[in-house]
């Protein structure tokens, strides 16, 4: 689904975003992405998002080649996946319901679809009773639970997610994991990257490391449990 | 596009309209204010034009007829004269008459004169009007090349001065008009651009989830057009009623009301399309140029 090959990004700066980092995710797959301040994170997010282009490699996304990409072509590009911040970014002049059904005006959903879809999305994320709130009427956690519901609700195939626990204290971090993990066991590929060790550690999922842009780890498990070089840096 | 997504645009343009209705009503007041002030100078503009035209309309040449052309020979003389391609109108003034015009114009009244009336001592004349005073040298020139005219009265100093006011007036007019034009152009768009970037983050999400530009843009672009929409309305609509009103009070003045302004209905046929095309152009641009900054994400 996901492939990265000899993927590098050089900022204007000389900073190094990725160093020749290739890896592939299979369709399906929960991919915790995991790295200090500066470790790549935020490039590999940003690129998937094709926010940034690569400085040198190439990106596949399902058929989409993200060097080649048209920017008219872009939009449908960002409706293959959903996309979860750390900061939310609901659109505060629209309720609950209206963030979630935005998306799905932006596909030209029918009418009826929209109102078939939103209320069970809404559903499934909790916020059934909070539909009519505004954003700033919302906690942290609800605030990122509108976001998921927004990001799922055109079934995309694909969720990138950018410390989306990182507002939130930890009994809401673990319910918004728990949504993810469920929307996993649907059949989404999810890319997470995070700081959250203990979520990490408790989750056992596939774990990517980066240090100074390059791929240090890629396996099953905890955070950093085979790197313990990388634990003194990363921590 | 689909009709409902047509909705949609039109939908969100009144709804941001209505949220963001402090910075729409200084966009609109910013529109209305600009085109506000480009409409009185061009109504002055107008009117001073007007004005030199009805002017002018008094200024004619006139042209004395050799007494030994014979009668017969005054028609073609005219007809020759009007067919002049910078000649409005030519009129046969009978030398009689000019002295029936002379005698009761006499402060004194016909005594003394009368005698005259079998001497009679004038010629036949024409009054010739221009089409524009512009011609004037070259219409003098061609009719002292005809044997017929013995004498051509002469207005050149005059024709001089009103061609040069009216130029001046003309190109200072247009300069101005396309400097405040500019002026509201820049300020507009400040304006909008102030309102668009508090919508930077509003844009920067539609296009993470997806949203095409033009999506994104429709809305703005109606929303740019109904703010110039209301900024050209209302200023044409307070031209339009303050119009009559100053033209009346100026009428009042007795030392003024030698003025004559040009008829409302005359100068509000263009002054009123023109506000709102201003008004709606202005509004398009502003929205265009200033949501493409935020666009590209």
């Amino acid at each position: 689904m996901i492939e990265f090959i000899n993927a590098t990004k050089i900022w204007e700066n000389g900073a190094k975003g990725l160093q020749d980092f290739s890896l592939t995710i299979e369709r399906g797959e929960f991919v915790f992405v995991v790295g200090s301040s500066g470790s790549g994170k935020t490039s590999l997010v940003r690129l998937l998002l094709k926010e940034i282009e690569l400085t040198s490699g190439r990106i596949y996304v399902d058929e989409y080649d993200l060097g080649r990409i048209k920017r008219r072509h872009l939009p449908y590009y960002r409706r293959k996946m959903g996309v979860v911040f750390q900061d939310f970014r609901l659109l505060q002049n629209k309720t609950v319901y209206e963030n979630v059904a935005f998306a799905m005006k932006i596909v030209e959903a029918t009418p009826r679809e929209i109102r078939r879809a939103v209320p069970q999305v809404l559903n499934l994320v909790g916020l059934s009773k909070k539909a009519k709130a505004y954003p700033n009427q919302l906690s942290g956690g609800e605030k990122q639970r509108t976001a998921l519901a927004r990001a799922i609700v055109n079934r995309p195939p694909l969720l990138v997610a950018d410390e989306p626990t990182g507002n939130l204290d930890p009994d809401t971090a673990w319910e918004i994991m728990t949504l993810l993990e469920d929307i996993n066991d649907l059949g989404t590929t999810i890319v997470m990257a995070t700081h959250a060790h203990d979520i990490v550690d408790a989750m056992q999922k596939r774990v990517i490391a980066l240090s100074d842009g390059q791929l240090v780890r890629d396996a099953e498990g905890g955070y950093i449990d085979e790197y313990p070089d990388y634990e003194v840096r990363g921590r | 596009m689909k009709p409902r997504t047509i909705r949609h645009y039109i939908k969100e343009a009144f709804r941001s309209l209505i949220v963001n209705r402090l910075m729409s009503f200084a966009s609109i007041l910013t529109v209305a204010c600009c085109i506000f002030i480009v409409s009185l100078f061009y109504l002055l503009a107008a009117n001073i034009e007007f004005f030199l035209s009805q002017l002018e309309d008094n200024l004619s040449i006139m042209v004395f007829i050799d007494e030994e052309l014979p009668a017969a020979q005054m028609t073609p003389l005219h007809d020759r004269i009007l067919a002049l391609p910078q000649v409005r109108n030519t009129e046969f003034i009978h030398r009689d008459d000019a002295l029936e015009d002379l005698i009761i114009s006499m402060p004194g009244g016909i005594a003394g004169f009368d005698s005259l009336r079998y001497n009679n001592p004038l010629r036949h004349s024409f009054i010739i009007e221009l089409r524009d005073l512009r011609y004037h040298d070259e219409v003098l020139a061609v009719l002292a090349e005809m044997p017929e005219i013995a004498n051509i009265g002469d207005f050149s100093e005059a024709a001089d001065i009103m061609t040069n006011v009216r130029d001046i007036v003309q190109v200072a007019s247009l300069i101005l008009i396309l400097i405040l034009a500019l002026i509201s152009i820049i300020l507009i768009m400040n304006t909008i651009r102030i309102t668009v970037s508090t919508r930077q983050v509003e844009i920067g999400i539609m296009k993470y989830v997806g949203a095409t530009d033009w999506f994104i843009r429709w809305p703005f672009v109606i929303e740019g057009l109904l703010i110039g929409f209301f900024g050209g309305v209302i200023p044409a609509a307070l031209c339009r009623f303050g119009y009559e009103r100053v033209v009346e009070a100026i009428a009042g003045i007795s030392w003024l009301n030698f003025i004559e302004f040009m008829p409302g209905e005359d100068i509000f046929m263009y002054v009123i399309p023109l506000a709102v095309g201003l008004g709606i152009l202005i509004g398009l641009i502003g929205s265009l140029v200033s949501v493409r900054r935020y666009l590209k994400v």
